[in-house]
C-alpha cells in the first residue's frame, strides 16, 4: 500500500511539474496570433507615396459630402461621405486595390468601411502606370478628426486569412478641419479611374 | 501489501514490470485503439486551412517555350463536379505595337501592343476564360483592361478570351453545373487578338496565357 501510495504521489507530482514547466513554456513563448498573424503596417501621412508588397499608394486628396454619385446612380447618406482621392502604381501584376477592405479608423478606435452604395470599380491598375481612383467611404462626422485610413496591400482571399500588410495613412484632419469638412454639401461626382501615367 | 514481504523480494524483478506493464497496455487498450481515428478526427477538424496548400489556388506550373509555339497540356476540374482535359496548340503570331484596337487607344505614358495568338484544339475542348498576359524583361505581367483610354463615341465590343465569338465551342453553365456546346461547332484552328498596353520603355518579352491553375503556358513574342 505504502509503495502504490509512493507512486501515486510520484505520478501527481511529475503530472504537475510538467504542467507547471508546460505553462511557464507557453507563457514566455509567443502565442500564434502575436507572431503569424502580426500584421505588417507602412505609417504615411497625407500626400506620401508608401510602397508595399502589391504596389505603391498615396493618399492625395481627401473631401467629404453626405451625396455621392456617378454617372448612374447617387447616393445619399445621414452621416457624410468621405472621398479619398488615390494614387496606385503597381507592381509585378494587375492590382485592384483593397477598396472594400480598406477601413477608416477613428481616433477613438472605431472602424468605417465595407463596399459603398455607389463606387466606380478602382482597377486594375497596370504595373508601372499611376491609377487614381476615388473612393468613397460613409462615416459619422464626429469620427472625422484624427482618423487614419487602413488600406491593405490586397483584397482578403476566398480561402485563407485577411491581409495581413496593410497601410496606415494619417489623413492629417485636425478639429477645425472636421468641423469644415462635416459642413460641406456640395455632391461629389465620383470620375471613373483616370491613368495619370509613369 | 508489505514492500519487506520476503515473496516479493525473491521473485525476479523483470516479471513483476512485465506484468505491470501489459497491464497497462490491457487497461488502456481501448483508449490506445481509438487514438488512431482520434487524432484523424482533430486533423481533419482544423485542416480546412490546409485546402490553401492542397487545392491548386495559385498559378505555380508553367509550361514555357522559347518559341512561339507550344502545345499546352492539363486536366481541369470545375467544383468537382465536371472534370476534363484541356489540350491545344498555342502559337502566337505577332505582337506589334498598334495605335489603337477594339475602341481603345494607350493612356498617356504607355504604348498599346496587339496580340494577335493562333489556337488549334479539338472541337470538344474547353477553351473559353482564359487570361492573356504580356511579360517585361523583369517578368512584370501585364494584363488587359488598364493603361487605355477609351476612344470618343467608340463602343468597346465584349470580347470571349480565346475563343471566336461567333463558335466558341464548349462552356460551362455555372447555373446547371453542366457543359453546354456552342450551336456553331468552333473550327479546329482559329485566330484571337487582344491588346495590352505597358509603360513606355518596357518590351514585352514573353506572352502568358492561362485558364485554370495552376498550369499556365508562357511564349516567346517572335521577332
Amino acid at each position: 500500500m505504502i509503495r502504490a501510495s509512493r507512486e501515486t504521489l510520484l505520478t501527481i507530482l511529475l503530472i504537475v511539474a510538467a504542467l507547471a514547466v508546460g505553462n511557464v513554456i507557453t507563457a514566455r513563448l509567443p502565442k500564434a496570433d502575436e507572431v503569424a498573424n502580426l500584421p505588417f503596417v507602412h505609417t504615411a501621412a497625407l500626400g506620401v507615396p508608401v510602397t508595399m508588397r502589391t504596389g505603391t499608394f498615396a493618399v492625395t486628396k481627401v473631401d467629404a459630402s453626405p451625396i455621392v454619385g456617378t454617372q448612374l446612380d447617387t447616393a445619399v447618406t445621414g452621416g457624410l461621405f468621405l472621398v479619398l482621392t488615390v494614387d496606385v502604381t503597381a507592381s509585378g501584376e494587375p492590382l485592384y486595390p483593397a477598396s472594400d477592405d480598406l477601413r477608416i479608423v477613428a481616433s477613438d478606435g472605431r472602424e468605417f468601411g465595407g463596399r459603398p452604395p455607389v463606387r466606380e470599380v478602382c482597377g486594375p491598375a497596370q504595373p508601372g502606370l499611376t491609377l487614381t481612383c476615388m473612393l468613397p467611404v460613409e462615416i459619422t462626422p464626429d469620427a472625422l478628426a484624427g482618423s487614419r485610413l487602413r488600406l491593405p496591400a490586397a483584397n482578403r482571399d476566398i480561402v485563407g486569412p485577411g491581409e495581413s500588410e496593410y497601410a496606415e495613412i494619417d489623413l492629417g484632419i485636425s478639429a477645425d478641419a472636421a468641423a469644415e469638412l462635416a459642413g460641406r454639401t456640395t455632391p461629389i461626382l465620383l470620375a471613373k479611374p483616370t491613368v495619370k501615367g509613369k | 501489501m508489505d514492500a519487506d514481504a520476503p515473496s516479493v523480494a525473491d521473485e525476479p524483478a523483470t516479471p513483476r514490470h512485465a506484468t505491470a506493464d501489459r497491464r497497462w497496455w490491457d487497461r488502456n487498450k481501448l483508449w490506445l485503439l481509438l487514438l488512431a481515428p482520434l487524432l484523424a478526427l482533430a486533423l481533419a477538424a482544423s485542416g480546412f486551412r490546409f485546402a490553401r496548400l492542397y487545392v491548386p489556388w495559385n498559378y505555380t506550373r508553367p509550361q514555357v517555350t522559347a518559341g512561339t509555339t507550344l502545345t499546352f497540356n492539363q486536366d481541369w476540374a470545375y467544383q468537382a463536379k465536371l472534370k476534363g482535359h484541356r489540350q491545344a496548340t498555342l502559337t502566337v503570331v505577332s505582337v506589334r505595337t498598334a495605335e489603337s484596337e477594339d475602341g481603345r487607344k494607350a493612356a498617356p505614358g504607355a504604348i498599346l501592343y496587339r496580340i494577335e495568338l493562333e489556337f488549334s484544339a479539338a472541337p470538344d475542348v474547353l477553351m473559353e476564360g482564359c487570361k492573356v498576359f504580356l511579360l517585361g524583361p523583369d517578368g512584370t505581367m501585364y494584363g488587359r483592361g488598364s493603361g487605355t483610354v477609351d476612344l470618343p463615341g467608340a463602343m468597346p465590343g465584349f470580347s470571349l478570351s480565346c475563343v471566336p465569338r461567333d463558335a466558341p465551342g464548349p462552356s460551362i453553365d455555372a447555373v446547371h453545373d453542366v457543359i453546354k456546346t456552342s450551336e456553331r461547332e468552333r473550327p479546329a484552328t482559329w485566330r484571337v487578338v487582344e491588346s495590352i498596353a505597358l509603360p513606355e520603355g518596357v518590351k514585352p518579352t514573353q506572352v502568358r496565357v492561362q485558364w485554370d491553375p495552376p498550369d499556365y503556358a508562357l511564349l516567346g513574342v517572335g521577332s
